[in-house]
């Protein structure tokens, strides 16, 4: 079994040493790669003294079109699992073998670490709280499933995933989207509970005009994909 | 429609064919992205010279001046070519994450070549 963690970063500059250090620690038997979103700080500096792959971005593309480009890695190398592991510091690599457990035991094709299953560690803000509570609560209504965190970057996929999204991924807030696709083409979502983590510094992609826009944009997105042909 | 306003229509019509024509001329835009603004500049010209055409569709949708029926007629036309530029706008946005990201891992494998674990996992098949 080849694992690969990928790490979106955008001036991590800050987090990444300590992501990268603990990923080494806790999870040795995963290669990883760090998606370089057009940093402007010392991000890859920092990843390359550490011995740690970097891809890149020559322009800034978004969380969507980083992760497409660690899949298009993975897929181009082989490996039979991959998962992200985002560089700002929340996603604990300590959950990775019991996610990579629930992944083959269940038969799986997708694990998200969710915040909401046993409600403990970081829940993100009261307003977010409600989008994704929102989010959720419209998912189950199009697929019949329940998803308790579908915003969760935290998400390992298997050798099929990797293929799938390598040739497309939403190009912007990927999250939620590509659940519903996922669920809408029969395949297997799952998740395991996890504590995040604050982040520890920088800053979010999402401020807080953008989490209006973010609501509407990825509602359409979701009620579009419902509509698209299987 | 009275004839100062036609006359001041022909002037910008000349005016912006003058303009798209200079444009193409000197390489700056693509042929392709200039023809909807000189076609929306022509058929725009078209309606003013015969206003018989305006007066049908004025009847037609129930509009009560020639000259609101040519700007809304104006203002459809030129919906539809920034439209068509919200089309084209998207289709350059895959390509260019397209890209940027076969840029980045041809990068990496010029600096790192394949990764280890890789090579091992072929050499075991």
């Amino acid at each position: 079994m080849k694992g690969l963690v990928i790490v979106p970063a955008y001036n991590e500059g800050g987090n990444i040493a300590r992501i990268l250090t603990a990923l080494r620690q806790t999870a040795p038997e995963f290669d990883c790669i760090v998606v370089n979103d057009g940093s402007s700080d010392d991000t890859v500096a920092i990843c390359r003294a550490q011995g740690c792959r970097v891809l890149t971005l020559a322009v800034n593309l978004g969380i969507g079109g980083a992760m497409q480009t660690g899949y298009r890695y993975a897929a181009q190398n082989g490996y039979d699992v991959a998962v992200q592991v985002d560089g700002d510091g929340q996603h604990d690599p300590a959950y990775l073998a019991a996610m990579l457990e629930k992944l083959t035991a269940q038969d799986a094709d997708m694990v998200i670490g969710s915040r909401f299953l046993e409600g403990e560690g970081y829940q993100s803000t009261r307003l977010r709280r409600w989008g994704i509570r929102y989010f959720s609560f419209l998912i189950r209504l199009l697929t019949g499933k329940t998803v308790t965190d579908p915003t969760s970057g935290y998400r390992m996929v298997q050798k099929e995933l990797i293929e799938t999204f390598a040739a497309d991924y939403p190009p912007d807030y990927p999250e939620p989207e590509s659940v519903v696709s996922l669920l809408r083409h029969g395949r297997k979502v799952v998740e395991i509970p996890v504590q995040m983590r604050a982040r520890a510094g920088g800053s979010s992609s999402i401020g807080a005009y953008a989490s209006l826009y973010y609501t509407i944009k990825v509602s359409f997105a979701i009620l579009l994909e419902e509509l698209r042909k299987k | 429609m009275n004839t100062r306003l036609k006359i001041f229509l022909f002037a910008i019509y000349a005016l912006v064919f003058l303009f798209l024509f200079l444009k193409m001329r000197a390489h700056r835009s693509e042929i392709k992205y200039i023809l909807p603004w000189l076609f929306l500049d022509l058929v725009l010209a078209v309606i003013t010279a015969f206003p018989a055409i305006l007066n049908f569709f004025c009847t037609l949708f129930g509009i009560e001046t020639p000259s609101n029926m040519l700007f809304f007629f104006g203002l459809i036309l030129l919906s539809a070519v920034v439209f068509s530029l919200t089309l084209a706008l998207s289709r350059q946005n895959a390509q260019i994450r397209e890209l940027t990201q076969r840029l980045a891992l041809w990068e990496d494998r010029e600096r790192e070549g394949a990764p280890e674990k890789n090579e091992q996992a072929g050499r075991e098949e």
